[in-house]
């Protein structure tokens, strides 16, 4: 408590200027802010912009798998497209649109005033943009991007050009960014709690980004490890994963794995907080099953670290690793069927209405379970073997990550924007928005099991005569899935620009602090003087 | 940091009720009644966590053994 008392003190020191009604205003408001409030904000432009590009790369993909034969691009691009369609969508977009809505809602939900470390805030968001800036500019290295998969599986990326380097570089800045950010949020969440918050009584969304900040607190170093041991393999003749140097390339598979199956749960670990705040308050009903989805949240970040090379079956490893791997995998499934039953309790004779949150929410329920079967599916090793390195497996992780994340990452959005901006969005708009995305999202990646199964291989710019008519069907659902985003822009800038007034809550089944105790839109500053919970 | 506080005076857990609690949350399943019962320290569910995880990693390898033999 001591850090926090301390802490408490430099808030309102630092923030003391702007207590006199006005705040930092132009740009410097927002290159030297340390407002939780604003920062949030960055985080959030930031990962939509970073979708827009992962986007119109993946458009460059789907473009040129619409047929058959080489139409639009070459092959070494293409490869680089992938690579970085994948890089930027899980470092750019995904995880910092989570780290956005962390800091504009734990203060407030937990009734602090800001983050613990506002200064280090500041920093765990500057670097973000020139993280992107390196990703972006590697296209325009001498022979392109790095063509090596976002894994950057060893030896082609110990081979690749120069991109490869800034690719290296950029992934340690945006560890060092998160892992400042989880540091943040673990002592936000430990120490300012307003009095009487136990932490059994904060809001699921606290609880999910507490165990979320733990997991990249553990595997972000691993993935650093990594990286540098591919940037000595490159420079500084070393031989990890050199076999001819006495090294091994699937060492770089253990330890890329190592962090990655968690990295799957930090993405979607916060996702389901966003969930578990959003049904409940469309279901007028508190949430199931509280206690128990906080322990399923725990052990699924635990059961977590035990699962990671049901992503290497193919790569060899005697049959007792591989049965022990399919065995563990399987049992993860556990505490996730736990999650979505808890969901669908809290529904069960509820008052249900269905606004854009409600819907992205239920978007999200149907779709991620529906990811985490063929998930299932691919933890069978024998299955496995079949489809890896398949469409099904791009398929399967697309659920995850997209009908998943970023269809929680929406409802959220939509959930908090009265909040944030103090007006609110545009009903139909936001509706129309889920269907589209809803339809064509299955347009694009329902059809990818089928081409999955019937063997066609992902990373290719070509592919046999056989796989065009889902190919064309699923790019037509690409493009249309691209466009319904900017649909979206337009529904937040309209809400932010000309919204109608937003009431203080606009949802009558909201009951965490930043609805019931602060007024719409949250006040600069949200808690200077700390609620009692009783 | 804050310990658990519950309506009736929660008492201290013993081993066996600790490692039941991590048990319980491998599954995902726990009553709230249950959780407010007790007082759990943080560094108890840490050493229970980490030896029970080690338990469920021996337990599947033993049952792959089982299984190959």
């Amino acid at each position: 408590m001591e850090a926090a008392h301390t802490h408490h003190g430099d808030t309102h020191g630092h923030a003391h200027d702007d207590h006199h009604g006005h705040k930092p205003s132009g740009l410097m408001r927002w290159v030297k802010s340390t407002n939780h409030k604003d920062i949030g904000t960055m985080y959030l432009w930031f990962s939509f912009t970073m979708f827009l590009v992962g986007g119109v790369m993946a458009l460059i993909i789907r473009s040129e798998l619409f047929q058959p034969g080489l139409q639009i691009v070459q092959p070494d691009f293409f490869n680089s497209m992938t690579t970085y369609h994948g890089l930027i969508m899980v470092f750019g977009a995904i995880m910092p649109a989570f780290v956005g809505f962390a800091n504009w809602l734990i203060p407030m939900q937990i009734g602090a005033p800001d983050m613990a470390f506002p200064r280090m805030n500041n920093l765990s968001f500057w670097l973000l943009p020139p993280a992107a800036l390196l990703l972006i500019t590697a296209q325009f290295m001498p022979g392109g991007g790095a063509g090596v998969g976002w894994t950057m599986y060893a030896p082609l990326s110990t081979q690749a050009g120069p991109a490869m380097d800034l690719t290296i570089f950029a992934v340690h800045i945006l560890g060092i960014s998160s892992i400042m950010g989880s540091i943040n949020i673990i002592t936000t969440i430990l120490n300012m709690r307003a009095p009487g918050l136990t932490l059994m009584k904060m809001p699921l969304f606290c609880w999910t980004w507490l165990i979320t900040a733990y997991l990249l607190v553990a595997v972000m170093p691993v993935l650093a490890g990594a990286v540098t041991m591919t940037l000595t393999d490159r420079h500084f003749g070393t031989h990890f994963f050199n076999a001819a140097g006495g090294g091994d390339p699937v060492l770089y598979q253990h330890i890329f794995w190592f962090f990655g199956h968690p990295e799957v749960y930090i993405i979607a670990i916060p996702a389901f907080g966003v969930v578990s705040q959003v049904i409940p308050a469309f279901s007028r009903k508190p949430l199931f099953g509280y206690a128990s989805m906080v322990y399923a949240t725990a052990s699924i970040a635990i059961l977590s670290f035990m699962v990671w090379a049901h992503h290497m079956y193919t790569a060899g490893m005697p049959v007792e690793a591989q049965l022990y791997f399919m065995y563990a995998t399987t049992l993860i499934a556990v505490p996730t069927g736990v999650k979505v039953f808890n969901w669908v309790a809290t529904m069960w004779k509820g008052s249900l209405t269905f606004e854009t949150p409600m819907l992205f929410a239920l978007g999200f329920l149907f779709l991620f379970t529906l990811g985490g079967f063929t998930g299932l599916v691919l933890s069978i090793t024998p299955v496995d073997v079949q489809l890896h390195d398949t469409y099904y497996v791009v398929a399967h992780f697309h659920y995850v990550m997209v009908a998943g994340a970023l269809f929680s990452a929406f409802a959220g959005i939509y959930f908090w924007l009265p909040k944030w901006t103090g007006k609110m969005y545009n009903e139909s708009l936001g509706k129309l928005h889920f269907w589209l995305s809803l339809i064509f999202f299955n347009v694009t990646f329902f059809v990818q099991h089928f081409l999955g199964l019937a063997g066609m291989p992902r990373r290719i710019p070509d592919y046999s005569l056989q796989f065009t008519e889902f190919n064309m069907i699923s790019s037509i659902g690409a493009w249309g899935f691209g466009l319904s985003q900017l649909l979206f822009l337009y529904v937040v800038i309209k809400c932010i620009r000309s919204g109608e007034k937003a009431p203080d809550k606009p949802w009558d089944g909201a009951d965490s602090l930043e609805w019931t105790h602060l007024p719409t839109p949250a006040p600069w500053h949200s808690f200077e003087t700390p609620p009692v919970i009783k | 940091m804050n310990g658990v506080a519950g309506g009736s005076t929660p008492r201290k857990a013993t081993f066996i009720e600790v490692l039941q609690m991590v048990l319980s949350a491998f599954l995902g399943i726990r009553k709230r009644a249950e959780h407010e019962k007790l007082v759990v320290a943080p560094l108890q569910v840490i050493v229970v966590g980490v030896l029970a995880a080690a338990g469920f990693v021996v337990t599947v390898i033993s049952v792959v053994r089982l299984v190959l033999r």
